[in-house]
């Protein structure tokens, strides 16, 4: 696994401040917003490139590719593929070519090759080449993205299209992104509360994550022991609104039925949840409905979103591995942010506990009425 | 990579048939984005010739509702605020949404952003659904927004080539069933497979090693321009009947990959 985020470069820098409910969210500073004040935003500090990458999005995916595909020490003879995860793409150069041109022409003239990485593939296409893996698609759900990412992985391997598949998430922050979420007023200004009764929004983040996923044959054969199994993926739709998630989360139930139907797990057997803990007030009240149907008593949950902001189609994947990680420590965070309980969910997240877990479940649902879970396991 | 099964085909491509704007219903042709409307209207055709429901969506689009995005920033360049349904429809995976609202299909609803290969890619994931997501609604669907010409002289040629694409509009919405009755065409794809710069030689290497040595008729690769080229191939093969194989080769230079599909009529 690899990762990078606003908490620092390496799976085991956002581990320590996912585990020790920081909040890692400082003013936005990357750019000028427009907005009266920064909004807090899990923003990445003094990334390195050794790729030259062509944009933020790029440089991120590669981070985490290589932290990922470190644990390979014998590739000879195996195929690798890549699912590639993204919402913004090259967003972020495209705004700035677009801004030039309209101020004046010429001198977008001069800045030409801005549009060139706008596509999401762009970036796929540079990671599968930087890191020479056999093919890849480039996948875009919204903020469900990463996980679908995973799930199709884990797809591609099962049927036999690759020996081993690497999930790997990224976005940038763009001005597209925190001005759009703006716009539906879907941003706290004063940093999200995920659960909590005063809670007014998400906060936005960048970050990258990538997970490798391989068949036992290809694990032994490449010389890494596995973490944790992806047992189960399931996949639906809301069919309510393109913004809103379904008062009851009925779209969010299906899929975590089918993640647990997969995963051949009863609800009972779900140790904790990873859950998509955006802080708005839809969101929050939607999946906990969903987990009470699913559940009737819902496991000890928490949300990410205070620590490292929501960094999007990398949300999915980065929750993911800090959640196997969790797992595997037998840890389940606290959620930072939250302080008060919201008596219209009636139930508050964990605080810090010690216990273990063999199974644990993550949701990630996004625009589009796009729901995505999974289940990964600690084989005993 | 097995093969999937053709239960119907329907395209909505302006210019070559401008009927589809009168199907329409009101509430589409007056509030929904240009692109909305024709991912619409070719599922729209494909379902009233088909009784069974499909139970989920795979959308194949180089850059989605690109003119969106452009309006959502003009807003926020000229007058500072950008506008919601601008944003909302900008994302990626919108069409699939839109068509999931509007079909009540609940099951996956996923978007792949391949470029020229986006077709190729839809089909591959189509193909990794599990059995109670069929029938399957893939729908191939992109944009030309006029900016793109006005911006034309002012790009590198890198940037021209990549962007190329972007000429050329419609949607394709096809039904693909994992288990019908026999004597459907058939379908099936290679995901995009990184060969650098374009060289026909190195598409067809992959493609002599994805459907092996089979007597096929292998469409030509053309200049790859057009995002829809590899969708319009498919419809026009399922449309003139003549059997055979068929292989619809597509090329990238965004991500300098090709991908394939393959049709069997």
């Amino acid at each position: 696994m690899g990762a990078i985020c606003t908490a620092g470069s390496g799976v085991r820098a956002g581990c320590d401040a996912v585990f020790q409910g920081k909040d890692c969210l400082t003013p936005l500073s990357l750019f000028e917003s427009g907005l009266k004040a920064p909004p807090l935003c899990g923003q990445v500090a003094g990334l390195s490139d050794e790729f030259a990458s062509p944009t933020r999005t790029i440089a991120l995916a590669c981070s985490a590719a290589r932290e990922a595909l470190s644990v390979v020490k014998n590739r000879r003879g195996l195929s690798i593929g890549l699912v590639f995860a993204t919402t913004v793409g090259g967003i972020s150069r495209s705004e700035l070519f677009y801004r030039a041109y309209r101020t004046d022409p010429e001198t977008a003239s001069r800045a030409a090759g801005e549009l060139a990485f706008h596509e999401p593939c762009a970036a796929s296409g540079f990671v599968c080449r930087a890191f020479g893996l056999a093919g890849f698609v480039t996948l875009s759900t919204a903020c469900s993205t990463g996980l679908h990412a995973v799930g199709t992985a884990k797809r591609l391997v099962e049927q036999g299209a690759f020996d081993a598949c690497l999930a790997v998430g990224a976005d940038a922050l763009a001005l597209l992104t925190i001005r759009g979420f703006a716009s539906l007023m879907l941003i706290d200004p004063t940093g999200c509360k995920p659960f909590d009764g005063r809670r007014a929004g998400t906060s936005l983040g960048e970050g990258a994550a990538a997970m490798l996923v391989a068949s036992e044959k290809a694990s032994a054969a490449i010389g890494a022991l596995p973490l944790a199994r992806v047992s189960g993926w399931g996949a639906s739709a809301d069919c309510h609104h393109m913004t809103a998630p379904h008062p009851e989360g009925l779209g969010a139930q299906k899929a975590i039925a089918a993640a647990l139907a997969e995963a051949e797990v009863s609800p009972a057997d779900i140790g904790a949840v990873a859950t998509h803990g955006t802080a708005t007030p839809d969101n929050d009240r939607s999946e906990i409905a969903a987990l009470r149907a699913v559940f009737g008593r819902v496991p000890p949950f928490f949300s990410v979103k205070r620590t490292l902001g929501h960094t999007l189609a990398a949300s999915g994947i980065l929750e993911a591995v800090f959640a196997v990680r969790a797992m595997q420590d037998g840890i389940i965070p606290p959620t930072a942010g939250f302080e008060q309980a919201d008596p219209a969910i009636g139930l508050v997240p964990s605080n810090l506990l010690r216990t273990p877990i063999r199974h644990i479940l993550k949701n990630s649902f996004g625009f589009g009425g796009n729901n995505a879970s999974a289940v990964f396991s600690l084989d005993a | 990579m097995s093969a999937l099964h053709i239960r119907g085909c329907s395209a909505a491509i302006p210019g070559a048939d401008n009927a589809w704007q009168d199907e329409l219903p009101a509430h589409i042709k007056r509030r929904d984005p240009r692109i909305w409307t024709m991912a619409y209207a070719a599922t729209a055709r494909l379902l009233k010739t088909i009784s069974e429901k499909p139970r989920s969506v795979c959308v194949g689009t180089g850059l989605g509702a690109l003119d969106e995005t452009k309006n959502f920033l003009d807003g926020l360049f000229k007058d500072g605020f950008g506008s919601p349904r601008n944003f909302i429809a900008s994302v990626h995976n919108s069409m699939a949404g839109k068509l999931a609202l509007e079909f009540s299909i609940d099951g996956p609803n996923l978007t792949m952003c391949d470029g020229q290969n986006s077709l190729a890619s839809a089909i591959a994931l189509c193909g990794l659904l599990p059995d109670n997501a069929f029938p399957c609604l893939v729908v191939a669907v992109d944009e030309a927004i006029p900016l793109l010409q006005e911006l034309a002289p002012h790009l590198s040629i890198d940037c021209q080539t990549r962007t190329a694409g972007m000429g050329e509009e419609g949607a394709v919405a096809l039904l693909l069933d994992r288990n019908s009755p026999s004597g459907l065409p058939a379908i099936r794809a290679v995901a995009p497979t990184p060969v650098g710069p374009h060289t026909p030689e190195a598409c067809a290497a992959v493609l002599a090693e994805s459907f092996g040595a089979r007597a096929a008729t292998v469409r030509p690769l053309g200049d790859c321009r057009s995002f829809l080229s590899a969708a319009l191939q498919v419809h026009a093969t399922l449309g003139s009947a003549r059997p055979g194989t068929f292989i619809v080769p597509s090329y990238s230079p965004s991500s300098m990959a090709c991908a394939a599909i393959e049709v069997t009529v």
